[in-house]
């Protein structure tokens, strides 16, 4: 287990350390120094990493206030629409993969699936966000006819990368000791509800990463739609307006969450299911 | 990530019942087509030729949009724009995620880890904010190059660890022990990976397909005149309440061609 974690967590140092070089070099991109050459354009990247270590990228440059200033509030607002999809991602992901893993209900399961993921996000959100408009309009739902879809659709898009997590481990599971468990006369369903429990949670804690940038992508479409003030939409305009320091400040915060997921994610799946998970 | 990724142990497309060959065929045939719109479309691409917001009618199959043009002729034209912009993407995503992924890890030895650490550096981000953040970085019109490059990351992962893991199989071990260069061996897994190029091509234009038409909706797609699916779905949201099918047309046309590559592409399978 030791040995284990330290390696996780030299992987973690070492790409934070690559976070924070990219987003020196998109920070860079605020300064002259930019349009001067490549090698000014470095020596402003050495001296911005101090600064993004501080986490003080500089001004944005649309704002005028501090870069950290203008995207924390943008990053409350995009978290507490993640947590509010997490519940719907785990329980729809679970769901999905328990009728994939059922051999009676995998096949119809797994061609709705295939249709469902062929739909763009911003197309399922453009419906609803037209549907809610409508019902807001007609009195028929207060401010939950705007906030309560934004959720759905997020808890909605975070649960495939669940459903392959649980799927994975149901797999290898079922694969390793069910094959052991059949010779002895136990039913495979019942050796997948016996570890249930373990299972998801191993699963969830090692997809963790993947379930929050799912989640992060699916609130930078819905943000744009529903016209809400979250990082994903922030980060698409600022892109946009060469807010460069604003980018920077959202990809260290990104990329330091993901890392930070995948680290502790690693570290609960190898405690849960005593083996490594995938690279 | 997808689940179409999973399919049970050992079992074989085929017993999934799902029309890969078919698919694949439809994909051609619907690509060719997208490449052809300029001959098969009724009508010039942004030619206004009726009344505006005409519902579906014997005169125009598929309506007319805001500004009169025929939408069954504007899906066609927005469809050959989405696929051409799309094989693009699909390209660079080969060369820099696949390719470049299986390079470093037969080639630059533990020095192949710093770009793995780099690739995961770019995976951290969603795919579509690092296509944006691309296509804001590159020259007006680089949006298809620039899906390929945020996707190309995900794909220099996947790679690289499986080349890695046949690396460090004993069958690789023999190879090397009894003679068999690091080139031939980097060919050997060459020669593998273009007998899968299909599906994995498939697979790709479906994700780069759906990448970018998001960009495009949002904006940093194809510019006007020029006008793709995701394009022509964000020009036609003001008009949802009173003419569904400005945005209906290409929405399903959009849906139908990713339906179609991911079918094309089939469950991605265990490596022998």
């Amino acid at each position: 287990m030791l040995r284990f974690a330290r390696n996780r967590a030299a992987l973690w140092i070492a790409s934070l350390a690559g976070a924070i070089l990219f987003a020196a070099s998109i920070a860079a991109l605020a300064t002259p120094a930019s349009s001067a050459g490549l090698a000014p354009f470095l020596g402003t990247i050495l001296l911005e990493i101090p600064d993004l270590l501080r986490f003080d990228p500089g001004l944005s440059l649309v704002g005028g206030v501090p870069a950290i200033e203008a995207a924390e509030p943008a990053l409350l607002v995009s978290a507490r629409l993640i947590l509010g999809g997490v519940p719907i991602a785990l329980l729809v992901g679970c769901t999905l993969a328990l009728l994939l893993a059922t051999p009676e209900t995998r096949r119809m399961t797994m061609a709705a699936t295939v249709v469902a993921e062929s739909i763009p996000l911003f197309g399922a959100a453009l419906l609803v966000a037209a549907f809610s408009a409508s019902l807001a309009a007609m009195g028929v739902a207060g401010e939950y006819a705007l906030v309560l879809p934004l959720i759905v659709l997020i808890g909605f898009s975070g649960a495939v990368p669940v459903a392959v997590g649980f799927m994975r481990a149901l797999r290898s599971h079922s694969g390793a000791d069910g094959g052991r468990f059949a010779r002895l006369g136990v039913r495979r369903g019942r050796v997948m509800r016996s570890d249930m429990l373990r299972q998801a949670l191993a699963a969830a804690s090692r997809e963790a990463g993947n379930i929050a940038l799912a989640l992060f992508a699916a609130a930078a479409i819905v943000e744009w739609i529903f016209d809400w003030p979250g990082a994903g939409a922030g980060f698409i305009r600022a892109a946009a307006l060469g807010d460069w320091n604003v980018v920077a400040v959202m990809i260290m915060t990104i990329a330091f969450l993901r890392f930070t997921l995948d680290f502790l994610g690693g570290l609960v799946c190898y405690a849960l299911m005593g083996e490594e998970p995938p690279p | 990530v997808s689940l179409w990724l999973l399919p049970q142990g050992g079992q074989r497309p085929r017993d999934l019942d799902l029309p890969s060959g078919g698919a694949l065929a439809a994909l051609i045939v619907v690509m060719l087509f997208g490449q052809a719109h300029d001959v098969l479309a009724p009508y010039e691409a942004g030619a206004a030729t009726g009344q505006a917001l005409l519902p579906p009618g014997l005169l125009h199959p598929l309506g007319t949009d805001i500004l009169g043009r025929d939408l069954l002729s504007e899906a066609v034209h927005g469809l050959g724009t989405t696929v051409s912009a799309a094989l693009i993407g699909v390209a660079v995503l080969l060369v820099a995620g696949h390719f470049a992924g299986l390079l470093a890890a037969h080639r630059f030895g533990r020095g192949g880890f710093i770009f793995r650490i780099g690739a995961n550096v770019l995976a951290s981000l969603p795919a579509l904010l690092l296509a944006i953040l691309f296509s804001a970085l590159l020259v007006q019109g680089g949006a298809a190059f620039a899906v390929g490059l945020a996707l190309a990351p995900h794909a220099f992962l996947r790679s690289f660890d499986r080349a890695r893991v046949i690396l460090a199989a004993p069958y690789s071990d023999y190879a090397r022990a009894s003679g068999v260069s690091a080139v031939e061996l980097l060919k050997r897994e060459l020669r593998h990976a273009l007998r899968e190029i299909i599906p994995v091509a498939a697979r790709a234009l479906a994700s780069v397909t759906m990448i970018y038409a998001t960009m495009s909706f949002f904006g940093f797609g194809a510019k006007p005149p020029l006008r793709d699916l995701g394009l022509m779905i964000a020009s036609a949201r003001a008009d949802l309440a009173i003419a569904w099918w400005t945005a209906a047309v290409p929405a399903v046309t959009l849906i139908l061609f990713i339906l179609i590559a991911r079918l094309a592409a089939g469950p991605e399978g265990e490596r022998p």
